[in-house]
């Protein structure tokens, strides 16, 4: 059983983007950044064995997914696997398990991204079932049908892992009608009604050459991707490279509650939080100080009250997610239902101090140190130094971000902390989301401070919150 | 362990070997370290007593470029270190031969809660100090335990050797155990297993496969614990756990990364030298008797769509036959092509995931494989079929394509997740510890190599006995309702 601080870690390393001075300047700098016929490429060698990891991402998402046709990035996406060229479903299928590589495709809201990977001997064979899977989809109707199937039944599962399930509430209910809010796999409504003729339209849009960028990590040199990039991926058709809208988000007023209420629920899931940063803010780094000293690390202060102190919930942790154009600041914990609000409580206490009173000078300094003696493991592997990268292409920030990362923590000050936390910190605007047994909840929710609305979702219906007034 | 946990182990599991295997042809940029291992040993005992001389157990040059050695000191502690300088970090675990099979009926998951607490207070460090010096100096740290062993982990940044010595060793001996702490830890691993077990019906049906495969024997129990044990366990309890297991010679200290193997021994020496060997109990083996029928059981969950979790007896880690279980299963389960992926959830759409995982236990296992269907599916309908392909594939051997496919899949699945000092230690760590001898993971690729189509139709045969079937359903807790959009209906 581990502790659950890769968590963080894990939230670290999604935001970070980071890199630094020295020793680990030098492994930061092997990423290589080159175009080929105009296709980005990103290359981290590694010759120590002969293997490489392929990352394809492409601009375009479920954020430009039309009203009413919710998933119909992710379906196309998912639907490039399912025949190509002269291959059906099956036949890719059984090429690709030949060769032993194992491809993913995710569908983020501003990115989709087709990873794999292959020994070097047959990163050839590899490339070309990407290639044709890229440039020849079928889009057979009745493999449509197939896929939409099994994506509403993932749907459907989503309800039986509760942490998953707070999540994708806490989102919905963030965002609202911005269409961050929408969940990229679609909805149970959505999915039935989107056509063969629809997928193909947007495969037209966004699979195209300018919306390409090409990543390795592994037993490849310079001249070698150079070669392989032109040879798959140059045929690409050429188009107009995505852009993303930019709609404005309503940030939520007074602390609205959510309650997905499951059935005999012996614990809680706790998610808080308000809507967050855009990648280039200037208030990204000492708010990264910040979240580390708030709730970023083992030693932080969720978990040390809430946890350490208190045995209310195995991991407390705090989250500084940003976005191209628009982020989220969160945190969560899961206490038992009898702790559920003690620690609802404490948790909103710990927020309204943080912002209030800010860090102090031996906070601050820990942070700094363990941010700066941590950061080699976030590029110790050619495989982090490439998803380094990409993020940083993706969310368009410049090449030396990640150089400049340790500079830019360090330079952050006591004053510029308390007043980004004051600035970009809402304790009174929040949405908080409770997945939980209604019922053994309800006689406090009313109890905790600032709370302007009360809203209960039955965990196995479709997304319709009402007031809890009975 | 949770599900997750074990496909991640399953995903790295033997990763580096395949590092090792390839590593020799190619140029590398880790410079070698050609320190004669004596030479090494003689410096290092130069002016030491007695008990903290330390000896060579054996070394296994791969090539000339990654060597991995493993040394004795006086008081039982084992050493593997393993020179590697791509990145200036390096991995420090603590591996000690204690899991959930060594514990009591009445008192289990207290190998579990126990590590848990060996992050609180010793006589030289105040509660939650251990952390705050961790975390100060860059360290991810963290501890697993599972069946058959407990570890301790830190990642560290080059040069924090000593620091991280300094304070394994100090919480080998000096732990200091209150009443608070372990009423606090009690409550956090309660919670874990209100996460991990009763609120997530992928664990419970793991923890009920688990004790119903396993009547006798303690792989039976769950490592987390049975919540009446969690809330009997003592102080008294706790103490006599640490003063009974945990001790240098029911240790190894497994280094890789970039340090020298020098200043690992002398820094262990400095540290742990003065640590005396402690009486280990003998463990009482206890045997499984072989069942004489199908077991099944039915349970109703939170779940959309029922799910089985079919286990059948398999070989342990250390067995001839792991090699070839691991190739039936990829035959069954590997990528979208795998005879039942494709069966169930690509042609016949009967369910929307499959899965095989092959236990790499000390002692026999289960080879369990989870199937997580549609609403509509019957699970008859797919135990039936499963039961079929398990009988087609005892009877006819496997097709010559089909073992190429496995292999290469298993071959590529052992650099995945690679390149990383702290998967590479927990690799050594993990095969030292549960099968005795951290080379055996070297002969994994070579095992998997010579698996043929006769041995994978054989070990089937023996497998998949329906005596030794034991089938898990989990049922909605109310048969779902169709979910078909209703026209005009709000999202």
């Amino acid at each position: 059983m581990m502790r659950p601080l890769h968590r963080a870690l894990f939230a670290l390393l999604l935001l970070a983007l980071p890199l630094v001075a020295l020793p680990t300047s030098a492994l930061a700098e092997t990423v290589e950044r080159f175009d080929v016929d105009g296709i980005p490429v990103r290359l981290v060698q590694n010759r120590d064995f002969d293997y490489v990891a392929l990352t394809v991402v492409l601009r375009s998402g479920s954020i430009l997914d039309p009203p009413g046709q919710e998933g119909l990035a992710n379906l196309t996406a998912q639907m490039l696997r399912r025949g190509a060229g002269k291959m059906d479903q099956a036949g890719f299928e059984d090429a690709l398990d030949f060769l032993g590589s194992r491809l993913t495709i995710n569908v983020g809201q501003y990115s989709t991204s087709i990873s794999g990977d292959s020994l070097g001997r047959n990163l050839e064979r590899f490339l070309e079932l990407v290639s044709t899977m890229l440039r020849e989809p079928r889009f057979a109707e009745a493999q449509i049908a197939k896929q939409k199937r099994l994506i509403q039944a993932q749907i459907e599962a989503l309800r039986e892992n509760d942490a998953r399930l707070g999540a994708s509430f806490f989102q919905r209910l963030l965002f609202r009608k911005h269409p961050l809010g929408r969940p990229t796999t679609g909805t149970l409504d959505s999915l039935p009604k989107l056509s063969a003729a629809q997928i193909r339209g947007y495969y037209r849009r966004a699979f195209v050459k300018e919306n390409l960028i090409v990543g390795f990590a592994g037993n490849i040199d310079r001249k070698r991707a150079t070669k392989l990039v032109r040879t798959y991926f140059g045929h690409l058709p050429s188009g107009t490279r995505t852009r993303f809208p930019t709609p404005r988000a309503k940030a939520p007023t007074g602390r609205t509650i959510l309650v997905v209420d499951k059935p005999k629920r012996t614990q809680t899931q706790v998610f808080i939080g308000h809507l967050g940063l855009q990648a280039a803010s200037r208030h990204f780094f000492p708010l990264e100080v910040a979240n580390t000293v708030f709730g970023g690390t083992f030693t932080a202060r969720l978990i040390q009250e809430i946890r350490e102190k208190r045995g209310w919930s195995y991991g407390a942790y705090s989250y500084n997610s940003v976005g191209p154009e628009l982020g989220s600041y969160l945190f969560r914990f899961y206490p038992a239902n009898k702790d559920c609000i003690p620690a609802l409580k404490l948790g909103l206490q710990l927020f309204e101090t943080l912002v209030e009173k800010g860090l102090d000078d031996k906070e601050i300094a820990f942070a700094k140190s363990y941010i700066r003696n941590s950061f080699a493991f976030r590029v110790e592997t050619a495989q982090k130094r490439l998803a380094e990268a990409l993020r940083v292409e993706l969310l368009g920030l410049p090449d030396d971000f990640l150089g400049r990362y340790l500079e830019r923590i360090q330079k952050t000050t006591r004053a510029g902390i308390n007043h980004t936390l004051k600035t970009v910190l809402h304790p009174k605007d929040l949405v908080i989301v409770i997945v939980g047994t209604y019922a053994t909840l309800e006689p406090q929710l009313s109890k905790l401070p600032g709370v302007s609305r009360i809203l209960v979702n039955r965990y196995d219906r479709r997304w319709n919150p009402k007031d809890n007034a009975r | 362990m949770n599900r997750e946990l074990r496909m991640l182990l399953l995903a790295t599991l033997g990763s580096f070997a395949i590092y090792l295997v390839t590593v020799a042809a190619l140029p590398t940029a880790t410079a070698a370290r050609r320190t004669d291992p004596r030479r090494l040993v003689r410096d290092v005992n130069r002016g030491t007593p007695e008990l903290a001389k330390v000896e060579l157990v054996n070394e296994h040059r791969v090539n000339a470029n990654f060597v991995v050695r493993k040394f004795r000191f006086s008081n039982g502690l084992a050493v593997i270190v393993a020179e590697t300088h791509r990145a200036p970090v390096f991995a420090y675990q603590t591996w000690f031969r204690v899991g959930s099979r060594h514990e009591k009926k009445g008192r289990t998951g207290i190998a579990h809660l126990f590590e848990h607490l060996l992050f609180k207070e010793t006589k030289n460090l105040k509660d939650g100090e251990f952390d705050k010096i961790m975390e100060r100096n860059g360290a991810v740290t963290n501890a697993a335990t599972w069946l058959d062993w407990t570890f301790y982990r830190e990642n560290l940044p080059k040069g924090k050797l000593e620091l991280v010595a300094r304070l394994e060793a100090d919480r080998m001996q000096n732990m200091v155990l209150n009443a608070r702490q372990l009423k606090s830890e009690r409550e956090v691993v309660k919670n874990e297993r209100r996460l991990r077990v009763d609120n997530d019906p992928d664990g419970k049906l793991s923890e009920v496969l688990y004790a119903t495969t396993f009547l006798r024997h303690p792989y039976g129990w769950p490592t987390v614990g049975w919540m009446a044990d969690l809330d009997a366990i003592t102080l008294e309890d706790c103490i006599r756990f640490y003063r009974t297991y945990y001790s240098p010679n029911n240790a190894t200290v497994v280094v890789v990364g970039d340090v020298e193997s020098e200043a690992v021994l002398k820094a262990i020496r400095l540290r742990y030298g003065h640590l005396k060997r402690q009486s280990i109990p003998k463990e009482k083996r206890v045997v499984e008797p072989q069942p004489t029928k199908e077991r099944s059981r039915t349970l109703h969950l939170a779940l959309s769509a029922p799910k089985i979790v079919i286990g059948y007896r398999s070989p342990a880690l250390g067995d001839k036959d792991h090699a070839a279980v691991m190739v039936l299963n990829e035959v069954l389960f590997g990528g979208k092509s795998g005879r039942l992926q494709k069966l169930l959830v690509q042609d016949r759409e009967l369910a929307r995931s499959t899965q095989g995982w092959v236990a790499g236990f000390r002692f026999e296992g289960i080879y369990e494989m989870w199937f997580e269907l549609k609403k509509s599916t019957d699970p008859k309908t797919v135990e039936t079929l499963v039961a079929r392909e398990l009988q087609r594939i005892s009877s006819q051997p496997i097709s010559a394509r089909e073992l190429q496919k496995a292999r290469n899949a298993l071959e590529i699945s052992l650099t995945r997740g690679l390149g990383s000092v702290g998967t590479i230690a927990r690799q050594l760590g993990h095969f030292e510890t549960t099968v005795g001898d951290y080379r055996t993971f070297f002969r994994v690729v070579s095992r998997y190599r010579a698996v043929t189509r006769e041995d994978v139709r054989r070990v089937a045969k023996k497998l998949f006995e329906p005596r030794r079937r034991v089938v898990i359903t989990g049922l909605p807790l109310v048969a779902p309702k169709p979910m078909a959009p209703r026209p005009g209906g709000k999202r």
